[in-house]
């Protein structure tokens, strides 16, 4: 009696869940049916099964919007970003979450305007140029790694401060430790959690960015996985609304794939991060 | 046997002029030495490079749709076996392609051709003071209308290898007209009539894309232009001079209440400002619709989507009694060298060999078009083109478009239009706010008058 | 023995990738840059007077707190809903913790292309609210002049709850059982434990949430861009469309003037909000 009596209304609950769920997941089938459609179905853009299931739509996507030579371009510069971001951030904000003077506080304020100002576009390819780096790869993995600094920072000092006790510094000081080993040695295994949250947040920025590659890469070859979208805009008069449908599918693939593989960590990550 | 023999002989008379041709020209001789001399006669300096170099040519991806001819696979294929001169093109989302062409020109970080419609190009682009004057280029002198390729200030920044065929017109389904024994309206009451029988016979008389921004001007487009041309033949000048404002002009205020009549008499329906032009296929192919304000494009894109579907094109009605004209739109896709290019002779050396008679013919094969040089072969247009051809540009019915003669941007315009039609302002306050907006524009782009 | 060498990698290249650029771009904010004018000229503040001149800017700036309001309430309000619900022992938490988070990470151009169908006069949204008998609540979601900037929050708050829900489950787990036994055992019930233990423990989570959704909300851009480009007219231009409209007009000095006072309404809100985490962190 008190079993069934407790477990009612989480039933009720899940029901309510499961059907609210709904709202997010229609949305993702009309994506992917669309992109299972014929070209002249598809541009009806509704919730119907497709008449006939075109796999080969993503072998034509794949081929004719040269995914693939995109999708290497988009892993190198978002890998090197994310890597280059993480090394760079987790140190800094290490020493900022650990001292308590003047100087940190700016540093925290400072680097926090990275999450507010807006990227100055011109001023930024100009400082190329002159540095002579003005269409590289390193000119597009730099301005990744610097615009997303802040949002890093500000989630590192957090957990920092929050979860890693300054004992721990302290007791491998005493064994001889320099800072560097300290840091790499002790700390950065121990912010796991936050590092893959970080990882899969900031992939997805620059993964999903547009601007960057298209203001800074004169070289179509060396552009990212979302610019081939456009390919398929209005390609033989009119879009091919599911060739457009299975490329977005296929270019939100990786980033699902790198969700899964961290979801507990995100969750556990931004809570130690922000939480406590 | 004479007939093969006769046939021979002209292809050899063929094969020969093409030569001849080639070595006065430039740009698509058999070698590369004759190449150099051509570059080297026509700027003294630089010579081609010996080793492979790509040039780029930057492009959004609508125009790039619309103005094909120029990006002819086949063209750009021979040009790299005859100079060893790649060329790759670049296709940028049309909603950036603008921001990211002027950052590139400011910045000297450019393609080495650009692609812009051409008045667009003057006003958005600064053509003038970016990009190099190709008035003295080889092609120039075989131009069929040098004048069209004209900047204001005289000079012809771009080239360009078609004609205007478009017409902005309305677009209808034959198949209803018949059936509903309607003929081809010649004023606006015929016109509203038309509309209301379609209605009465449960069909959406017009379908109307409003959302997207550009959809409504076309209403204006014909019926402006037949003002200016017509009527008022300095109304763009004055304008330009800001000695006439829009607001100043009845007749605009009258077209622009007539368009909005076909939204408040139900014949467009309320939901328009939710339609994008994406959704018209549908429309039509459910026969939900049995007109849109549009042009030729469309009928192409359904010719290709659902051939089944017959669809005429009749000039838009704005007026009793008088002359009905399809509009023309500005040139579309010049191609244009920026003087920051880093291979500004190998571009040149790309548009002469496009201008040439083979490329221009087998541009053809893609999409028929008329050729902008005289000695390229006259295009088998296709039924359409020849009935635009034949019905309003032979008989001086096509006006072009205002958009040609402004210098400004006209988004803000268009976004009044809508505004209009979602009921935030009459038509006389849209051309009150536009002469506001234009001023504005005007003076931030120094232009004499404002 | 923590020495700011570590702090110089990020320091110097955050210092002249971002931060030089952004401050010579503030410079013009003062001049009437443009593609046209070669030589600039300092124009003072009369960029900023414009823009407060202008009823199509002021509209902006107006849609653009109104919509961040929104924003910032709802997402947090239904994240944290959401958080509560999926921290029960229900079966599919897992799978449903997933799918909620899974908007978030699909870029806007999805987005637009899935949402303006949806919310089509005759799209699914209307299609559905007749099918349940809700007939009259139909509306021209993305046409309607009155509320499209109201559709354009809605299908954000969409997107974004279950990014939030994440860092408020994050929170939840971290809350230990012995503060609701305890409670339990003083006789409050559910709403009063939620009320005053919860809530307060939560008072971190709540803070990172409201920040990322304030700094979201007031710099949105993909949203409005991809599903209304800030039309029908203007009525949902915000203020980063706003700049990119100036900017694509050619008036560089206008548009990046109202980029700086962007900046500044962004940082009034935030500073005093970070400064609030920055000591309760110390604290911590």
């Amino acid at each position: 009696m008190s079993l069934i009596r407790k477990r009612a209304p989480l039933l009720l609950l899940e029901a309510v869940m499961l059907l609210l769920s709904l709202t997010v997941i229609v949305p993702f089938l009309i994506m992917i049916f669309g992109s299972l459609k014929t070209g002249l179905e598809a541009t009806a853009f509704d919730l119907t099964l497709p008449v006939k299931w075109m796999w080969q739509n993503y072998k034509q996507a794949i081929v004719e919007g040269d995914m693939v030579r995109s999708f290497v371009n988009g892993a190198v510069i978002t890998c090197a970003a994310v890597a280059l971001n993480i090394v760079t951030t987790s140190m800094a904000a290490f020493i900022i979450a650990r001292k308590n003077t003047r100087l940190s506080g700016f540093l925290y304020y400072f680097f926090f305007i990275g999450m507010i100002a807006p990227m100055q576009l011109i001023p930024t390819i100009r400082l190329f140029q002159s540095i002579e780096l003005y269409g590289t790869y390193l000119s597009v993995i730099l301005i990744y790694c610097s615009i997303n600094m802040a949002f890093s920072i500000f989630l590192y000092t957090g957990f920092i401060r929050t979860t890693i006790p300054q004992a721990l510094d302290e007791a491998a000081v005493l064994e001889g430790a320099s800072l560097v080993r300290l840091f790499f040695g002790v700390v950065f295994p121990l912010l796991k959690p936050i590092n893959l949250t970080i990882l899969i947040i900031v992939f997805m920025n620059i993964w999903n960015d547009i601007n960057i590659p298209l203001f800074f890469l004169s070289d179509p070859d060396k552009w990212t996985l979302p610019l081939s979208v456009y390919q398929f805009f209005g390609m033989f008069s009119g879009s091919s609304w599911n060739l457009v449908f299975a490329n977005l599918v296929l270019t939100a693939l990786p980033i699902i794939v790198l969700y899964l593989f961290c979801q507990r960590y995100i969750v556990s990550g931004l809570t130690a991060g922000a939480v406590k | 046997m004479g007939y093969l023999r006769q046939k021979s002989i002209l292809l050899a008379a063929t094969v020969a002029f093409v030569a001849v041709m080639a070595g006065c020209g430039g740009g698509n001789a058999g070698n590369g030495s004759e190449l150099k001399g051509q570059q080297e006669q026509s700027s003294g300096s630089v010579a081609p490079a010996k080793e492979s170099v790509t040039i780029t040519m930057e492009v959004g991806q609508a125009l790039k749709e619309v103005a094909p001819h120029a990006f002819s696979q086949a063209n750009i294929d021979e040009f790299e076996k005859q100079t060893n001169v790649k060329v790759k093109v670049i296709i940028d989302p049309d909603n950036q392609v603008k921001n990211v062409l002027q950052t590139k020109l400011s910045t000297s970080e450019t393609p080495d051709i650009v692609v812009f419609n051409k008045v667009s190009g003057e006003n958005e682009l600064n053509t003038a003071n970016y990009m190099l004057d190709l008035s003295g280029e080889p092609w120039v002198r075989r131009l069929t209308n040098p004048d069209a390729l004209k900047a204001p200030d005289g000079n012809i920044y771009g080239f360009v290898m078609q004609s205007p065929l478009d017409a902005q017109a309305i677009v209808y389904n034959k198949a209803i007209f018949q059936e509903l024994g309607l003929s081809v309206p010649t004023s606006y009451d015929e016109f509203l009539a038309v509309c209301e029988k379609i209605k009465q016979a449960g069909i959406a008389p017009i379908f109307a894309p409003f959302k997207d921004r550009w959809t409504f001007q076309i209403w204006t487009a014909g019926p402006f232009g037949y003002v200016a041309t017509k009527e008022k033949p300095s109304l763009w000048a004055d304008i330009n001079a800001g000695t006439t404002k829009f607001s100043e002009v009845p007749e605009f205020e009258e077209i622009l209440t007539k368009g909005l009549q076909l939204v408040e008499r139900g014949y467009i329906s309320p939901s328009a400002l939710s339609d994008d032009y994406n959704m018209a296929p549908d429309a039509f192919m459910k026969k939900k619709a049995a007109m849109m304000i549009m042009g030729d494009w469309f009928v192409s894109d359904m010719k290709v989507k659902d051939p089944s579907i017959e669809l005429g094109l009749f000039p838009v009605p704005a007026f009793n009694g008088k002359d009905l004209m399809i509009s023309q739109s500005q040139i579309t896709g010049m191609l244009h060298i920026p003087k920051a290019a880093k291979y500004p002779e190998e571009a040149k050396m790309f548009l002469d060999f496009l201008s040439q008679k083979e490329q221009m013919d087998r541009a053809q094969s893609d999409q028929p078009f008329m050729p902008s040089v005289n000695d390229a072969s006259a295009p088998s247009l296709t039924p359409l083109q020849q009935e635009i051809y034949d019905t309003y540009i032979k008989t001086n019915k096509a006006v072009v478009e205002m958009n040609a003669f402004m210098k400004v941007d006209l988004t803000e315009l268009w976004k009044y239009y809508q505004d209009m039609i979602a009921g935030g302002k009459t038509p006389k306050q849209v051309l009150e706010a536009w002469d506001e907006k234009f001023a504005e524009l005007m003076s931030a782009a120094n232009q004499p008058g404002f | 023995m923590y020495s700011y060498r570590l702090v110089i990698p990020a320091l110097v290249m955050y210092g002249l990738v971002f931060i030089y650029p952004t401050i010579t771009g503030f410079y013009y904010s003062f001049t009437d840059w443009s593609p046209i004018n070669g030589i600039l000229k300092f124009s003072g503040l009369d960029n900023f007077k414009y823009i407060f001149n202008n009823d199509a800017l002021l509209l902006a700036i107006r849609n653009t707190i109104v919509y961040a309001a929104i924003c910032i309430v709802l997402k947090n309000v239904f994240g944290l809903l959401l958080a509560v619900a999926l921290n029960t022992a229900i079966r599919s938490r897992n799978w449903l913790r997933a799918v909620f988070f899974a908007p978030s990470i699909v870029s806007s151009i999805v987005i637009g292309l899935v949402f303006i169908p949806i919310l089509q006069p005759e799209g699914l949204l209307n299609e559905f609210a007749s099918f349940i008998g809700l007939g009259a609540l139909r509306q021209y979601w993305l046409s309607d002049t009155s509320i499209v900037i109201f559709t354009i929050a809605a299908v954000s708050i969409w997107q974004w709850t279950g990014y939030h829900m994440a860092i408020y489950l994050a929170g939840l787990q971290s809350i230990s059982n012995d503060f609701y036994e305890a409670s339990t055992i003083d006789g409050a019930n559910a709403w009063q434990r939620f009320r005053f233990m919860t809530i307060p423990l939560l008072s971190a989570s709540i803070n990172i949430n409201v920040m990322l959704s304030l700094v979201g909300g007031l710099r949105v851009f993909g949203e409005v861009y991809s599903l209304t480009n800030g039309g029908p007219g203007n009525a949902s231009q915000v203020l980063s469309t706003s700049v990119f409209v100036l900017f694509g007009e050619g008036r560089w000095g206008l548009g990046t003037a109202l980029n700086t006072l962007l900046f500044l309404i962004v940082s009034v809100a935030a500073i005093p909000l970070l400064r609030k985490m920055r000591k309760q962190e110390v604290e911590a």
